[in-house]
């Protein structure tokens, strides 16, 4: 094959630029760090979204456009399973259709933030409901991508040589880790207040970080796997 | 037999790095007994109050499936070791019984509680050993690799001593979460 070494270095790299640019939206201009209280009444939401209507736009626009950036990390994640597997099997389709509904998460999250911004002088209560969409999409959502962490383990740890690994063991280790700790997320739906809500420390600041150190340290895994299987 | 026990003495069981997975795995754990402890430390009325409505008899009981079956899944080990593979899955089997007898109690004992108003102590015992009863369902699918690897032994491909030591690692794990969640839970 003849490989898009643009492409592939992108692939290494774009982890990190969507970290930006969703961490440009989420964290810089909505301040969804912590996200607003679940408990919180619909008038107060409402209030929020009147007060910072357009930078709370424009969170929305960046978290949505953030897709973009997160395309090429999810090729390459897709390419390193199929090399491990040797093809295009099972565990590399499962990681495929994976990827692609965590995308089409990702967009809808800030979709759902969008529509509370549109019309944020409208009844209260409906602003309130598509905040709520924003919030339990992203952080409930997990069903939609728990897998490709999954599933990335069991490429490290049952289907990789032992002898001539694609990726280190550890991380497999470090992804298995990583779902175990995505798994209390599914709780946002039972609570709108304490730890497990999805703004307490169980259901929003375990998984916001890992989340984040996941994207930070995506290059310096990747890089190498790119240079010596895809670059070589 | 020098070399040996050099080896013997810097033995880490099962893979280096699936401690990242334990020790972190413990860490998570951490955080949560400590939202316990916070939890019994700011409203010790209503904790008391949550604990006096579990059933301690059947976790005690469920203490004592774990541990039989931490003590089996250790001695199916040393029968491995010493290439007993018949005897080492039969080892394996017991102790999956064992934690089927876990999740058939905590049914029951889920089951009890049905109905009941589920107020924030009914919540937190709920979610840690929903997390837990997790840990124990794929301890479970360690178990049955571990029966199935000594039983194609004789067959196929003998199973390396650390992979069953890194699969028994892990069902000690969810043997001393429970432990310590049941001292939490049902006695502290």
């Amino acid at each position: 094959m003849n490989e898009d070494r643009f492409l592939l270095r992108a692939g290494a790299w774009s982890g990190l630029a969507y970290l930006l640019v969703f961490g440009t939206g989420w964290l810089v201009l909505a301040h969804f760090f912590p996200p607003i209280e679940p408990s919180a009444d619909a008038a107060a939401v409402a209030e929020r979204y009147r007060e910072h209507h357009l930078t709370l736009m424009l969170a929305a626009v960046c978290i949505m456009v953030s897709t973009v950036a997160a395309l090429p990390v999810s090729a390459l994640l897709v390419r390193i399973v199929a090399l491990i597997e040797r093809g295009a099997g099972m565990l590399t389709l499962m990681m495929g259709f994976t990827l692609a509904t965590f995308l089409v998460l990702n967009f809808y999250s800030g979709f759902s933030f969008a529509t509370a911004a549109f019309r944020s002088d409208r009844a209260p209560d409906l602003v309130q409901y598509a905040n709520d969409w924003g919030f339990l999409q992203f952080m409930g959502g997990i069903p939609m991508f728990l897998m490709a962490w999954v599933l990335l383990a069991y490429a490290v740890l049952v289907t990789d040589s032992r002898e001539d690994p694609v990726l280190p063991r550890w991380v497999g280790y470090a992804n298995l880790w990583i779902a175990v700790l995505y798994l209390p997320e599914l709780l946002v739906f039972f609570f709108d207040d304490g730890v497990f809500a999805w703004d307490g420390l169980i259901g929003f600041w375990i998984p916001a970080i890992l989340f984040i150190a996941f994207f930070l340290a995506s290059p310096f895994v990747l890089r190498p796997v790119v240079r010596r299987h895809f670059l070589a | 037999m020098t070399t040996t026990a050099v080896v013997r003495r810097r033995h880490v069981p099962g893979e280096a790095e699936l401690w990242i997975l334990v020790l972190g795995d413990l860490a998570v754990f951490t955080v949560f007994f400590g939202v316990l402890g916070w939890q019994h430390h700011t409203h010790p009325a209503s904790y008391a109050d949550g604990q006096a409505g579990l059933a301690t008899g059947l976790g005690l009981l469920n203490t004592l499936l774990l541990l039989t079956g931490s003590a089996l899944v250790a001695s199916a080990l040393t029968r491995a070791r010493a290439g007993h593979w018949v005897a080492a899955r039969g080892g394996y089997l017991l102790a999956i019984a064992c934690g089927l007898g876990f999740v058939a109690v905590k049914a029951v004992e889920y089951a009890g509680h049905a109905g009941e108003p589920v107020d924030e102590f009914l919540s937190y015992y709920y979610v840690f050993t929903g997390i837990h009863l997790a840990h124990v369902l794929a301890g479970l699918v360690c178990l049955a690799v571990a029966a199935r690897r000594c039983g194609l032994a004789a067959r196929w491909d003998e199973p390396s001593e650390r992979l069953l030591e890194g699969l028994g690692v892990y069902w000690h794990l969810v043997d001393l979460l429970w432990i310590v969640l049941f001292v939490l839970l049902y006695l502290a």
